[in-house]
């Protein structure tokens, strides 16, 4: 999560490192009035209770979560998938304790891979989430922000890998006993090889 | 105040932040129903059938606030107490929660 390899984990990326400087700098501004409290109170009773209460119940709160808030939605916004002629369909299916990805634009009806996601580097990827049994959840750290795999609902969350390599992957939602076990990996190839890795990976697969 | 007036200065006090829930249940539960329902491809020209939908909710439940607010103030000003004076905040805080929480509706993307 904290060396996001993609535009949407970039944005989760910053947004975690504005709200840990953030709650670094509040935890310092508390312990040193905690300090300042207990070793010389006189300074802060020139502040009334009733200011302190305004002051730290309502003014920083206001100042604080409102500009949170107005950030979190523009990133979910901007990961939010829109429609776009760039942008490839790959489908993930999470079932108990595995998952499986589909190429309904490269490959026939039913061509799966298990366990292991194959996206070409540089171009948005739509992945249209589902389950067959129980709630799972689609997460690579590294790309994006997670996204519930829902029975019987089809999710989609869209990320993009800046370059090729290996990604991993996991099952984010409890899901019963093998759940710690549901693990994948996301193998981005370059642009123009991506059309022969898939055929390679689908051989044998299509039944 | 007679028991009946202190059950109605409860009762406004309650008001403010039931109205905004309603608002935020029926937000939640008509978006999701919309897009579940293909509403938000249903097309007026360049507007869909559930954002407008989702705005006059939460414009009638901002109305039914502000009338509650002017309500409370007027009771206030009538004979001011503890209860009427928090009766009066509380509409004005559930005012302001709600259209915090449902201005999102006026821009984000509705389905995907």
């Amino acid at each position: 999560m904290l060396d996001p390899a993609g535009p949407a984990a970039q944005h989760v990326s910053s947004l975690w490192w504005a709200m840990f400087f953030g709650a670094a700098f509040l935890f310092a501004l508390v312990m040193v009035l905690l300090a300042i409290a207990t070793r010389r109170p006189r300074l802060l009773a020139a502040w009334s209770e009733r200011s302190w209460l305004v002051a730290g119940g309502l003014v920083l709160p206001a100042l604080v979560l409102p500009p949170l808030t107005v950030y979190g939605l523009v990133i979910g916004e901007r990961a939010t998938p829109v429609a776009s002629a760039d942008v490839l369909r790959v489908e993930a299916v999470g079932r108990r304790w595995l998952w499986e990805f589909a190429y309904p634009e490269q490959a026939p009806e039913g061509a799966r891979t298990r366990t292991v996601l194959h996206i070409p580097a540089g171009r948005p990827v739509d992945v249209h989430i589902r389950s067959e049994d129980v709630i799972h959840s689609f997460w690579v750290p590294r790309l994006a922000g997670k996204m519930d795999a829902i029975p019987g609902h089809v999710n989609v969350l869209r990320i993009q890998v800046d370059q090729p390599g290996v990604y991993r992957g996991v099952c984010a939602e409890f899901c019963g006993l093998e759940h710690a076990t549901m693990s994948f990996i996301v193998r981005a190839h370059p642009g123009g090889d991506y059309a022969n890795a898939l055929r390679e990976a689908l051989e044998g697969t299509t039944p | 105040m007679t028991p009946h007036r202190a059950t109605l200065d409860l009762a406004l006090f309650c008001a403010g932040f039931l109205i905004w829930s309603s608002a935020f249940l029926a937000l939640y539960g008509v978006q999701g129903l919309g897009c579940s329902a293909g509403w938000a491809d249903v097309r007026f020209g360049s507007v869909t059938l559930l954002r407008p939908l989702l705005i006059a909710i939460w414009v009638a439940h901002l109305a039914a606030l502000l009338a509650l607010a002017f309500w409370t103030r007027r009771r206030m000003r009538d004979g001011a107490n503890f209860l009427r004076r928090a009766a009066y905040a509380m509409s004005c805080v559930a005012g302001l929660a709600t259209i915090w929480t449902g201005a999102p509706i006026l821009g984000l993307t509705m389905c995907n």
